[in-house]
Order: C-alpha cells, then sequence, then structure tokens
C-alpha cells in the first residue's frame, strides 16, 4: 500500500505500521520481562528434592503472619496453648521438644500473655521471624528483595513501550491525527506492563510454588473442608496444614481457639488457589441444597454416625 | 463374604491416617458425607484403588419410621454404594425423624409387631433400589418403648428372617444395652444368627449419670474387647472396625486400639 | 413447615409443631395405651413417633409409660450434642458464650427442632442480632455476604455480589469469594 501523504505521518510512521510494532512490541517487552522473571525467580532447580518445614511452607504462602499462625498451631497441637481475653495467649504446660526457634519465641511470649496481632512485633519473635526468612530465602525457597528488584527492572521494558505509545498519542492527537486504535491497545500493552510489575512481587521462587502444589494435591487430608484431626496427626503435621491452606485450617481444627485468638480468617487462603475460595467460611455442602445435605447435622454429630460430646447416640 | 479382617471408620478428619494404614482391607463411610454431585472426598477414591472395601454407612434414612423411607435418600444410598463399588451397605434399626421434624438422633423403635412391620416394609423398599445386600445395625438406646412385646433377640432375628437382610453388630452398643438394663451382654450372641453378621462395630463410650452412652468419642472399654473375644469364639465375623466419631486421640492410641481389635479376633493387625 | 423461629417463645412446647396431625398431649392417652401392650388403634406408630421426637425436641411432655427420668437424659444429651455440631459450624458464636455456650444454646435449643447445625446457629445469631461480639457479628456478616437465607429453606449461594460491615472493616464478596477489607487502625 502506498501512502503519498507519507510526511504527515507523525514521526514519519503510517498509523498502521506504528500499530503494528507498537502491538508486538508490548507483548515482546513483556515476554523478555516474563524470561527474565522466570530465570530471576527459577529456585533450586530440582523442585521434587525441595524439603520444606511447616514454617517455612507457611512463609512461602502467607509471609510472617501466617508463619506465626503455624508455630501457634503447632503449639495448640502440643497442648501447651490457650487463648485469654482480648486474644492474647496464655501457655499450659512446660515448653515441649523439638521447637523451632520461632515456636520458643511465641511459646515465652504467650508466657508473657502477649496478644496474637502483636506477637510479630515483640522484640524476641522479631529475630526468629528474620531467621526463617533468611532460610528460606538462602535456600532459594523464597525470592529476595534485590531479586524482587531485579525482576522490576526487568518490568520496565512493557512500560516503556507503553510510554513511548503515550507520546505517540499526544503528538498524533497535537496533530489531528485519528488515534482512536491507538487507545485500546495502549491499555492492553498498560494491563501488560502493569502485571509484570505485579508478577515481579512474588514470595516463592517458581520451584517452590510447584513443591507447594504438590504437597496441597499430597496432603489433601488437612484442607479446612476435612476438618483434619490435629490431635491424631500431631504437632507438626497441624502446622503443615496452616502453612498449605492458609488459617481457615487453624479454624477448621480448632475453632473456638482460633476465634478467641483472633486469628484472621482469610490469611494464606487466597494464594492457595485450590483451597477454600470463602475463607473457610462455607459450610461443607453449600453447593448442593439436596436432601442428603440440606440438614448437616446427620442423626448423630456432624456428618458422621454418632458421637459428640458425651451424648450417646447408640448408632 | 470373604474375610476382611481389622477395619476402621474412615471420617474426613482422619482420612490421613485412615490412608496411612498398610494392612487396611475394610472401611466404612457414613453415607451422608458423600454429595451425589461432588467428587469423592480425596482419599476415598485412593483407598478404592488400593483394593480396599469400603461400605457405605446411612445415618438418616429412618428405616424404623412409621413413614415410608424418602425415596431420594434411598436413591443416595445405592448411588454412593455404586460410586465406591461398594460389597454392602448399612443402616440402623431406629428412626430420626417423625411427622417432618427432624430428631437429630438415632431413636429407638419400639420392638411391637407394628413395629417391625414397619421396618421390614422400609427395608424392601431400599432393597428394591439396591444392587448390593445391606446390613441393618440395632442402636443403643438410653430409653425403652413402654410396649415391647419381643425380646431383643426376638426382635433382631425376626427383621432380619423377614428381609433377608445381613446384620452389623455393634458389640458396644450390646455391650450398653446390657449395662444400662443390667443383663448379660454375651447373652445376646444366644439368640441371634451370628452367621448373619456382616461387620462389626467396636466402639468406646463413657458413663454419665449411671447410664453408660455410647459416645464413639471415648476410648474402647476392656470389657468390650472381652465381648468381641466371645463372639469370634462362637463366629468369627468377616470384619470388625473401630468406630470413632469426634474427640479423635493421637495416632499412637488409634493405632493401639486397632491392634486390641486385632488381639481380641485374632485377625492380623493392620497397623 | 417449619413454623418461624419467634413462635417458639414458651419453655414448654405445647405450642404447634411441623406435622399438625400430632395428637395433642393428653387426648387420649389413657384410652388403653398401657405399657406391655399394643398400642390402641387410635395411636399409630406415626402419631407415638411424632410425640416422642416432640418431648425430646420441643420440650412436650414425657409420652406416657416412658421413663421420664432416661428420656430427660436422651433430651439433654442431645441438647448436647447439637451444642457441640453449632460450635463447630459457629466457632466464633460459641466462643463468645465461653464455658456458657451449652448452657445457652439448650436454653435456645430446648425448644426448636434441629434444622442442621448451620441453620441452628444461623438463627440463633440472627435472635442475638446487635448483641453478638464483634467477631461473632463477622462470622454471621461472612454468611450473609456467601449465602442467601431466608430463615425457611436451606441457605443458597448468593449469585449477586454482596457487601457487608465486618468487624473493623468490610467484607466483600464477588462470584463466591469472600475478601476482608480492614480499616486502617492502630
Amino acid at each position: 500500500m502506498a501512502y503519498i501523504a507519507a510526511a504527515s505521518d507523525t514521526w514519519g510512521i503510517s498509523g498502521p505500521t506504528f500499530l503494528g510494532y507498537f502491538a508486538v512490541a508490548a507483548v515482546v517487552a513483556a515476554i523478555i520481562a516474563g524470561i527474565a522473571r522466570r530465570i530471576i525467580f527459577a529456585g533450586p532447580s530440582d523442585s521434587t528434592r525441595l524439603t520444606l518445614a511447616p514454617q517455612q511452607v507457611a512463609y512461602l504462602n502467607g509471609r510472617e503472619n501466617l508463619a506465626v499462625y503455624a508455630s501457634l498451631t503447632g503449639l495448640r497441637a502440643a497442648g501447651v496453648l490457650t487463648s485469654g481475653p482480648g486474644g492474647t495467649l496464655q501457655i499450659t504446660g512446660p515448653m515441649p521438644a523439638g521447637l523451632t526457634p520461632l515456636d520458643v519465641a511465641i511459646y515465652n511470649a504467650a508466657g508473657r500473655g502477649a496478644r496474637v496481632r502483636d506477637l510479630n512485633r515483640d522484640q524476641w519473635v522479631r529475630p526468629a521471624l528474620d531467621q526463617l526468612k533468611e532460610s528460606v530465602e538462602r535456600t532459594g525457597y523464597a525470592t529476595t528483595s534485590s531479586q524482587r528488584s531485579i525482576a522490576r527492572l526487568w518490568a520496565l521494558l512493557p512500560a516503556a513501550v507503553v510510554a513511548v505509545g503515550v507520546v505517540r498519542l499526544l503528538d498524533g492527537s497535537r496533530n489531528d491525527k485519528p488515534v482512536g486504535f491507538l487507545v485500546p491497545l495502549l491499555f492492553f500493552g498498560a494491563i501488560l506492563a502493569l502485571s509484570a510489575l505485579l508478577y515481579s512481587n512474588r514470595s516463592a521462587t517458581y520451584a517452590t510454588a510447584k513443591a507447594l502444589r504438590k504437597l496441597r494435591v499430597d496432603n489433601q487430608h488437612l484442607a479446612p473442608r476435612m476438618s483434619p484431626s490435629y490431635a491424631t496427626y500431631g504437632a507438626s503435621t497441624a502446622a503443615m496444614g496452616v502453612g498449605l491452606f492458609g488459617a481457615a485450617s487453624l479454624y477448621a481444627m480448632d475453632p473456638a481457639f482460633a476465634a478467641e485468638a483472633q486469628i484472621q480468617r482469610n490469611l494464606g487462603t487466597a494464594s492457595g488457589g485450590s483451597s477454600d475460595s470463602s475463607g473457610g467460611y462455607s459450610s461443607s455442602c453449600n453447593s448442593t441444597g439436596g436432601s442428603s445435605c440440606s440438614s448437616s447435622s446427620s442423626s448423630c454429630s456432624s456428618g458422621s454416625s454418632c458421637g459428640g460430646g458425651g451424648g450417646g447416640c447408640g448408632g | 463374604m470373604t474375610d476382611y479382617g481389622v477395619g476402621i471408620g474412615w471420617r474426613p478428619e482422619i482420612a490421613g491416617f485412615v490412608a496411612g494404614l498398610p494392612g487396611l482391607r475394610f472401611a466404612e463411610v457414613v453415607a451422608e458425607s458423600i454429595h451425589d454431585h461432588d467428587d469423592l472426598p480425596p482419599g476415598l477414591a485412593e483407598l478404592r484403588a488400593r483394593g480396599v472395601a469400603i461400605v457405605p454407612h446411612g445415618v438418616r434414612l429412618s428405616l424404623g419410621g412409621a413413614e415410608p423411607v424418602e425415596p431420594d435418600r434411598v436413591r443416595h444410598l445405592a448411588r454412593a454404594a455404586e460410586r465406591l463399588a461398594a460389597p454392602l451397605v448399612s443402616e440402623h434399626i431406629a428412626f430420626v425423624r417423625a411427622g417432618g421434624v427432624e430428631a437429630g438422633h438415632l431413636l429407638p423403635i419400639p420392638r411391637s409387631r407394628e413395629a417391625v412391620d414397619a421396618i421390614v416394609a422400609n427395608v424392601e423398599r431400599t432393597q428394591a433400589e439396591l444392587s448390593v445386600p445391606i446390613a441393618l445395625e440395632p442402636i443403643a438406646a438410653v430409653f425403652d418403648w413402654p410396649d415391647n412385646e419381643l425380646d431383643e433377640g426376638d426382635f433382631l432375628t425376626e427383621i432380619l428372617d423377614r428381609t433377608g437382610a445381613l446384620l452389623l453388630l455393634d458389640v458396644a452398643n450390646v455391650y450398653a444395652n446390657a449395662l444400662n438394663r443390667g443383663d448379660d451382654p454375651a447373652a445376646l450372641f444366644d439368640r441371634i444368627p451370628l452367621e448373619r453378621i456382616a461387620y462389626v462395630h467396636v466402639a468406646g463410650g463413657a458413663e454419665h449419670d449411671g447410664i453408660y452412652h455410647d459416645t464413639h468419642t471415648d476410648t474402647v472399654p476392656p470389657a468390650v474387647y472381652d465381648l468381641v473375644a466371645d463372639l469370634c469364639a462362637r463366629h468369627r465375623p468377616p470384619a470388625l472396625m473401630l468406630e470413632r466419631d469426634g474427640h479423635y486421640p493421637p495416632a499412637d492410641d488409634l493405632r493401639a486400639e486397632l491392634d486390641a481389635i486385632a488381639k481380641s479376633s485374632g485377625y492380623p493387625a493392620v497397623t | 413447615m417449619t413454623p418461624p423461629a419467634g413462635d417458639h417463645v414458651t419453655s414448654t412446647g405445647a405450642g404447634p409443631r411441623p406435622g399438625d396431625h400430632v395428637t395433642s398431649p393428653g387426648a387420649g392417652l389413657r384410652a388403653g395405651d398401657h405399657a406391655g401392650q399394643p398400642g390402641g388403634a387410635a395411636r399409630s406408630l406415626a402419631d407415638r413417633q411424632a410425640e416422642l421426637v416432640g418431648t425430646l425436641t420441643s420440650g412436650a411432655p414425657v409420652p406416657e409409660g416412658f421413663d421420664a427420668r432416661l428420656v430427660e437424659t436422651a433430651r439433654v444429651a442431645l441438647l448436647r450434642k447439637r451444642a457441640g455440631e453449632v460450635a463447630k459450624a459457629w466457632p466464633a458464636l460459641a466462643a463468645s458464650h465461653g464455658r456458657e455456650w451449652n448452657a445457652a444454646f439448650a436454653r435456645w435449643a430446648a425448644t426448636r427442632p434441629t434444622q442442621g447445625s448451620l441453620r441452628d446457629g444461623w438463627d440463633l445469631a440472627r435472635e442475638v442480632g446487635a448483641g453478638l461480639r464483634s467477631d461473632a457479628a463477622e462470622e454471621l456478616a461472612a454468611r450473609e455476604a456467601l449465602q442467601v437465607y431466608d430463615g425457611e429453606h436451606a441457605p443458597r449461594p448468593r449469585r449477586l455480589p454482596a457487601v457487608r460491615r465486618g468487624d473493623g472493616g468490610v467484607l466483600i464478596q464477588v462470584a463466591g469469594r469472600l475478601r476482608t477489607l480492614r480499616w486502617p487502625s492502630g
């Protein structure tokens, strides 16, 4: 196609040609930023060999707050922790063996009647959390802040393409050129640039994310909808459940404690992807209104054939 | 029926524990916890694939109700049996609702001819939909109806004879009833067709105000294991399972209870 | 079928029960219905089962011939069991009552047959209303944001987005997912 009035094109490039270049440039820039992220955030090469401890899982899934919750869950399952008035903690037994530094710090803070929401500012819990953070960053499980900075730099590439488009838009409209097609393309480019920036803020490396997904599948029995019995599974497994499936797991395992300790129910749930989308509030049968479900109390205790606090049932 | 040995009631709360039992060949799942339009609960399909027989155990059919069983509930039980490829299903000799009101509990029915007629009719309605046998479980009752015409042995035998159903015997119920009525628990074994037992429930209980409650949330008392041994000496059932429904103890305690059942029955340990 | 919760205000439920064919307590009880004898023709098994369920769930008098002490034991055990189930479904509601939960629930539930633990807790929480502790109020708000419940039928998932006031923030439900926005505070 020949353009006779080529001289009057903005920057000497015709509109359709620019649109084509712009779209290709935006996509290529986003792909380059994505490849850069893949490389920067790759993590350990063999994800199947990752051995993640419960509090590390919790940190990777819900950062410091979820790590604190995982520790609380372990201590609670060990039977040494209870809730006091106003979201405070109290200890009910001697310090068990085999605690992590974070457990020890939280146990001691509970001994002083600390509130759950103040825990990560506690003078002993704070360094334990830093230590946990350092351990997952050193092993390549978590992204470091310098990795995130570098990824953000690469994310500026699609942003730069969008910036060129914006200048073109301004120049073009100043010259009374039609810019109707450029506006939606700019919008599209802006979304690419923005997501590149957001993805640069991930906390788990790709290898870790893959390992976490596998752990969630392998530990479906710890999902909140199973109301896992932490007495049966033990302290460390209970903590793993909270780490993998979020604070909703603690509500499922120990509702009274979770409610009184004012645990944030949604923490770690949304990022879990496969886990309960309603933050643990949904009933086990919200998807059906059928007869088998509408009256969720079975003839004996919830969903089971019998039992319930010395009720006596005879099933 | 083939011998399955020692089993356990699969409950979501302890699914991970059940999955980790190496020798397990028999489990039971509460039928109402399987929803027709959802996937099977995580872990159940894996157990099935391992060759573990899984029996759906209904708790809300209300077979003993004077009103006909609700067709939807019967269909649900039959569907659960098909999805699990279950060798049989089970339900209770009890009613759980009347006049449209849920009791929230398994309630005893009178041991009268009228009640036998009612439950036989309901069992037959249920059998018509099922492609596998049904086993009926007598319940532990805190109270009795005033107008019992039959004793427990005759009552059970008549229901089983008229329906052709199998028996799910809960030795903890037998123990509870005998204790609360002041009878000898083993005496019932002489009065019922032991060869019709499909499987046995073993569960714990607790005493409140002089009445033994079959709670399924406490440890199994030694006397119940003795009763298991007594029963197996007469006629060993194909499967005996631990039934725990709450206040789940540490895994080691559950394993100890499973081992105790194995020891009392002479079946190999599954732990 | 189910009478509105407000209808059950008397402690001994002589009031109407679902299934109106249930005979009124007292009438015809002595007609020929003696312990050890078959029930009178006038009183079918269905009626007598409904009467017993009424005793256990609505506080109606113990039917003639039953051991009142044992039936009472069963009734109390049933309420204890229901309290445990509702506590599991409504942890904050139960926790806000502390040690009094079982007693408080039993008082409320003594004249209300169960509609399942989800609805029982829902009805109770709505009744307490403004008196709910903040976390229990948020628990109710979250459920209200996720599901439609008319007090008569099983709750259904909400199709449209919903916003509810939470404990120091707002709860936003979009497409069945619940988000909590907290006001910044110290």
